[in-house]
């Protein structure tokens, strides 16, 4: 079996793996598994139980379709997605298809919206205080809204996330403008 | 109050304009300085949660358990495609030679069938060497009595 160092590209990985190396699946798992389950953590607000059922179900896909990966794509891209296809799967096998798509663009836009202010909640925060803020104000945003600011923080593209939710880049961009400004009331109701 | 040229100067802002349109439009919208404050704010990775190791198990298990070979499905496309009609053509031929120089047999039907005809040829010229040898016979035992007439006339 040959030996792998850590440097190696994620499709150098994958191709090692479907020629029977066992290690490059090990190292590629290692790579994103932290990453996917902190993700269905915070997607699902903090439900343990469905997050390592859709956490196992994603890695178990991952398995089966490695030899359909297109390799011009991000790994975690990918790997999002299908975590993204099983969530909404999910949603629509206990009826909660309505909740995930709370949100819509057709609809009235709540009245988020705050004036300009020199004392946004944010600031005097530290890290750890905004972190924990955040992760309560985030637990209250619509799924799809939660989905598009918590991919954008793992690095994936407007364009990929639109890929993702299948609907197009200014959708998501509307939705990422949404999300900070329901943030944005969220942690000042916080500080408060 | 946010516009819609604010919409659109944040849409290009999140892809990553950083123009000095945009620029100027921050310095005078306070409402959307606060959604880029807060976006780059957020903009580094959250905190990871530690994976059960039982999860980890079972993940790795199936994945050992699926390895796959290391032909492609298009591999086997390929070699169907192209290899087939050949392989085909190459097997009907030595199919062929085996059976021009296979040494000849008879099914054992057909051989007992030769056996029976065999016996009654035999039996047949046993019939005859014992029709001949009567016939010998009799003409001997004739010869003998025509010789023992001859005598006695004599």
């Amino acid at each position: 079996m040959k030996d792998i160092g850590q440097e190696v590209d994620d499709s150098i990985l994958i191709k090692e793996y479907l020629s029977g190396n066992d290690q490059a699946f090990t190292m590629l798992y290692g790579r994103y598994k932290s990453l996917l389950y902190s993700y269905l953590n915070r997607l699902l607000d903090g439900d343990r139980s469905r997050a390592d059922d859709l956490f196992q179900q994603t890695w178990i896909k991952v398995v089966d379709q490695l030899g359909h990966y297109e390799h011009r794509q991000q790994f975690s891209a990918w790997l999002l997605r299908i975590a993204h296809n099983l969530t909404i799967d999910y949603y629509r096998k206990c009826g909660r298809q309505s909740q995930y798509e709370a949100f819509s663009l057709d609809e009235p836009e709540t009245p988020v919206d705050l004036p300009g202010s020199d004392n946004e909640p944010w600031r005097g925060m530290h890290r750890e205080e905004l972190e924990k803020a955040l992760s309560d104000a985030v637990g209250k945003l619509s799924p799809e809204l939660r989905e598009v600011f918590l991919l954008r923080r793992e690095d994936i593209s407007f364009r990929e996330i639109a890929g993702i939710q299948k609907c197009s880049i200014n959708t998501v961009l509307a939705r990422m403008q949404y999300a900070l400004k329901n943030l944005r009331r969220s942690l000042a109701d916080w500080k408060s | 109050m946010r516009t819609e040229k604010c919409e659109e100067l944040m849409n290009r802002y999140l892809k990553g304009d950083r123009s000095e349109e945009i620029a100027e439009h921050l310095r005078e919208c306070s409402g959307c300085r606060a959604l880029t404050e807060l976006e780059s704010l957020l903009a580094g990775k959250p905190e990871r949660m530690a994976v059960p190791e039982e999860l980890d198990r079972r993940i790795l298990q199936y994945a050992a358990a699926k390895k796959r070979p290391a032909v492609k499905v298009w591999d086997i496309a390929f070699i169907l495609r192209h290899a087939a009609i050949p392989a085909a053509a190459a097997a009907m031929v030595c199919i062929g030679l085996v059976f021009a120089y296979r040494p000849s047999a008879n099914p054992p039907h057909q051989t007992l069938v030769r056996a029976q005809t065999v016996q009654y040829d035999l039996d047949s010229v046993d019939s005859e060497v014992l029709l001949l040898s009567s016939r010998i016979q009799n003409t001997s035992a004739q010869l003998s009595r025509t010789a023992v007439y001859n005598v006695i006339d004599e």
